[in-house]
């Protein structure tokens, strides 16, 4: 299991895949701490280790200006021909094309895609294939989970208008 | 020995008989059927020394009978259903299995499908390609973390089952008349099955198909689940009462069900269980993987030789035979 980002999400994929005795690696910017990584399981290796070696690459970055397109053609092409793409997080880290393109050559196994470059318009080439699986960017569905992301949205208001700053803001600079 | 033995495959499922060739190499020849039934491999069989099993069956005493020289037979899966057993054991024949060759893909499958049916992959997958992008026609989920599997027996595919959705932070739940609490390393509490279907998100069955446990998941046993339950068999589809099943989803008793086995194998078309959105069925291919084949293909043929060499086969069903079978051992 190759695992691109070791937030929230990457670490509770880690605990799951040793549950599968499954070898973990991980790419992250900022390297966890040697502890952090034994307590993980997961090795660190450079980016493009995780396309050379993992079976699975599952990515779990944030969407930003630098991670647009951060799996291209060339990762792709790094990746086994018998491995398989997963994305839950966004899906312009991708790029699509480069995607349906790889899938068509066979030059990857499959991919496992909860999200897409244009939502809600997956390529269509992607809804025919045998070897993709799609589902409609629901990973984050669960009564509880959706009441909760709610709830922080509301917490966040509520601290806003009572004039604080709200606990989950991203641009704190703002209040410099 | 003079002569080689005559080595009789009942059916099989893969390309080459390479491994069997091999293995049998100097002791037997390999007569390779492919059957469905005992009439129609016994005029082939009736003078053999061994039989190769897949799926063929089932092979009752008379079958056993109309065989006076075998030895050993030898199935190439785990499971012995489709064998008369004790009539295997009055007529000295060894019966042996291959208990081991797909553990982990079997409990890989199994979690593929609760997370499949949790998480309704399958029907979302059938929607986006279809046109609609919406989460709420799959609503309810409930989070996975949390939730309580209930292992309807606890041998080696339950145990692995049970280590992988503890990863996932489900609570484990097993029913078996045969292990005691706390006799494993794996988790999960022991429990009185009605208890356990009860309290369960998630029921899997895992037993051997015996009388006992034929049809053990009846009316009684989905009334007692919760309605937002999901049952999974990878064991075998007898284990479910088919009938009550189908009741059981049609009076909403249950959430769905994930099933790798049915009862019948292959299922009809048309059938009761087809066209929901709440039931996965796959066709019995739980054991499979590209290294399960290997495993597969090796064990049976081993102990074929072995009891040709005059060895005492390693996995030995009927193990009463011992002292009493056809091959002196």
């Amino acid at each position: 299991m190759g695992l691109l980002g070791v937030g929230g999400v990457g670490t509770a994929m880690a605990k799951r895949a040793h549950g599968f005795s499954m070898r973990v690696i991980y790419h992250d910017p900022k390297r966890l701490t040697p502890d952090k990584e034994h307590e993980l399981g997961a090795a660190w290796v450079p980016f493009d280790e995780v396309f050379r070696e993992a079976d699975f690459v599952s990515l779990h970055v944030q969407l930003t200006p630098q991670t647009r397109h951060l799996i291209g053609a060339d990762q792709l092409a790094l990746m086994k021909p018998g491995a398989y793409l997963i994305n839950s997080a966004r899906g312009a880290i991708v790029d699509e094309l480069a995607l349906v393109q790889a899938l068509k050559e066979k030059r990857i196994a499959g991919a496992g895609l909860d999200v897409y470059e244009h939502e809600p318009r997956p390529h269509p080439d992607l809804l025919t294939m045998n070897n993709v699986v799609c589902t409609p960017h629901m990973g984050s569905a669960a009564r509880e989970l959706r009441e909760s992301m709610a709830n922080v949205v509301a917490d966040n208001i509520l601290a806003l208008l009572g004039g604080k700053q709200p606990p989950n803001c991203w641009n704190a600079d703002i209040y410099k | 020995m003079a002569g080689l033995a005559k080595v009789v495959l009942t059916d099989y499922v893969w390309e080459s008989l390479e491994v069997e060739k091999k293995t049998l190499a100097g002791l037997g020849e390999l007569v390779a059927l492919q059957t469905k039934t005992p009439d129609q491999f016994i005029a082939d069989a009736a003078d053999c020394d061994a039989l190769l099993n897949t799926y063929a069956g089932p092979i009752t005493a008379a079958d056993m009978a109309k065989m006076p020289k075998c030895k050993i037979i030898a199935r190439y899966g785990i499971g012995v259903d489709t064998i008369d057993l004790d009539a295997a054991t009055a007529a000295g024949i060894i019966v042996t299995n291959n208990p081991t060759y797909c553990i982990e893909e079997v409990a890989e499958h199994t979690m593929a499908l609760l997370l499949s049916a949790a998480r309704k992959i399958t029907f979302y997958d059938r929607q986006v390609r279809a046109g609609t992008w919406a989460v709420p026609p799959g609503k309810p989920i409930q989070r996975l973390a949390g939730s309580t599997l209930g292992l309807v027996g606890f041998g080696n595919i339950a145990r692995q089952v049970a280590i992988r959705a503890a990863a996932f932070g489900m609570k484990v739940l097993f029913a078996d008349p045969f292990v005691k609490d706390g006799q494993f390393d794996a988790p999960g509490k022991k429990m009185e099955l009605m208890d356990l279907l009860k309290q369960s998100d998630f029921v899997s069955v895992h037993p051997p198909l015996t009388p006992q446990t034929r049809k053990s998941i009846n009316d009684e046993a989905f009334a007692a689940m919760k309605s937002n339950a999901i049952i999974i068999n990878c064991a075998r589809g007898p284990v479910i009462d088919t009938d009550a099943l189908v009741r059981a989803l049609d009076a909403k008793k249950i959430a769905g069900a994930a099933l790798d086995t049915t009862d019948p194998e292959p299922l009809p078309n048309p059938h009761p269980l087809r066209g929901r959105e709440n039931v996965i069925i796959n066709p019995h291919v739980a054991w499979y993987s590209e290294q399960a084949m290997v495993g597969l293909q090796a064990g049976a043929p081993a102990e074929v030789r072995r009891v040709l060499s005059g060895e005492w086969p390693i996995n030995v069903v009927n193990k009463a035979v011992k002292g009493k079978s056809r091959a002196g051992l």
